[in-house]
């Protein structure tokens, strides 16, 4: 069962819909309106009587008040920003965006990131954000879900998930085998993955890495990288969901 | 067209998102109809009109022909009710929509043409109930008898007892209009897209 604002959105949509904005997968529009007109069809839906609350909306989102241009007319990033300017327009409580930056160029994409960020710290709304770029979720949120198959497998704070994400230092050798034993016995250390023959993982990051390099190449092993890596969200999320694709 | 124009704008979401229920969208799409039909018939009356005056000539009683002509606008549109319900519950694509349209029109011609249907009492029956019939019925006493040829004559003499009156007529046509556009917007309303 969903519950918004404390109710079923199921019997209550009348109640919950209003104070909701919501932007689902592409822009829906009367192709031969323009995109005040389009707006002012679903103002008038709304109940919205303030023409300011149009101009306001396309303003909002970088796009021109009572132009000629008709929506079939628009490039797709003006498509989008069409959609949120009617997500916004009736100044909702909840915003839904699916995909908010899909087409978009990586200009529009980093606008895009800094108008929901705005909407959320200076204008207080909660915004819901459904998206598989997970670089832009990391940049974009406070908060994460990962739903898997319908099932939501994982709910964390982006501080929580930062502080939880392992750091380890990579070392690209020519024995992963013969680097590790060196560890457990040189350096008294077992915090370490072997990710295949020639690839260590050490996650015990207090270790001296100078030192341990030293003993590689004395021990006769080749050492061809060594260097801190931190596990992207993206590596969080292959953990979470198993590693399977969920397109 | 105005269902699947929803669908292929992909407006329906954002209409279902203000909200507003299928239900409410069926019903006003059904009333765009009703005006495009009564619109349709309106023009044609004052296109004709136009016509007469323009070649000189005087238009002798158009004023009730042009309220029969709006009337009949709305039997068309509650007419083609059922061919829209039929079009709203298979959830097809345009051709099969088309399609539909034409051999239902095509029935109701051929039927609205047939002695078998146009002599039927007033009743429940198919040439009360069925839209072309029953249009038939109706329209055909207002058109100029005075001289008819000799098988107009002899039609008149088979129909004229089976003519109805205006009262019979849109009582059925407010019936079947009521009874096609809820089972539509409920037909509408349970489509899931």
């Amino acid at each position: 069962m969903i519950r918004i604002f404390g109710k079923n959105i199921r019997g209550n949509e009348k109640e919950i819909l209003p104070r909701t904005g919501s932007m689902i997968e592409s822009p829906g529009f009367y192709p031969n309106l323009t995109g005040t007109e389009n707006l002012r069809i679903f103002a008038s839906l709304r109940g919205l009587k303030d023409p300011a609350r149009i101009k306001n909306a396309l303003e909002l989102v970088n796009l021109p008040y009572k132009d000629k241009k008709l929506f079939s007319q628009y490039s797709l990033g003006m498509k989008q920003r069409l959609a949120i300017a009617l997500a916004v327009m009736h100044d909702p409580e909840l915003l839904i965006l699916d995909e908010p930056t899909n087409g978009l160029d990586p200009i529009g994409i980093a606008e895009v990131r800094d108008f929901i960020r705005e909407l959320c710290d200076s204008r207080g709304k909660t915004i819901l954000i459904s998206s598989h770029i997970l670089s832009e979720i990391s940049l974009l949120a406070d908060d994460i879900g990962i739903i898997d198959h319908g099932r939501l497998l994982e709910e964390e704070s982006m501080e929580e998930l930062e502080r939880k994400n392992a750091r380890f230092i990579h070392f690209g050798v020519t024995n992963a085998q013969k680097a590790g034993e060196i560890l457990g016995s040189r350096f008294r250390c077992r915090q370490f993955q072997l990710a295949d023959a020639g690839n260590l993982y050490l996650y015990d990051t207090s270790q001296p890495v100078e030192k341990i390099n030293q003993a590689f190449v004395e021990a006769g092993i080749g050492v061809r990288e060594a260097h801190l890596c931190e596990d992207t969200l993206e590596d969080y999320f292959k953990r979470i969901t198993g590693g399977e694709g969920i397109a | 067209m105005l269902r699947l124009i929803t669908q292929d704008n992909d407006t329906l979401k954002n209409l279902l998102c203000v909200p507003v229920s299928r239900a409410s969208l069926a019903i006003a799409k059904l009333l765009v109809l009703l005006i495009f039909s009564v619109l349709f018939m309106a023009v044609g009356g004052l296109l004709s009109l136009a016509i007469l005056l323009l070649q000189g000539w005087e238009p002798v009683g158009f004023l009730p022909l042009f309220f029969v002509g709006l009337g009949e606008g709305v039997m068309m549109w509650a007419g083609a009710l059922p061919c829209v319900l039929f079009v709203v519950f298979l959830n097809r694509s345009y051709i099969i929509s088309v399609i539909i349209t034409f051999f239902y029109t095509v029935i109701n011609y051929i039927l609205s043409t047939n002695d078998l249907f146009l002599t039927q009492p007033f009743g429940l029956n198919p040439g009360t109930l069925i839209p072309g019939p029953l249009s038939f019925r109706w329209i055909f006493q207002f058109y100029d008898n005075s001289s008819p040829s000799p098988e107009m004559a002899a039609l008149l003499e088979r129909i004229s007892p089976y003519f109805v009156s205006g009262v019979q007529a849109f009582g059925v046509v407010l019936a079947e209009a009521v009874l096609f556009t809820a089972l539509t917007a409920w037909a509408y309303s349970r489509k899931k897209d």
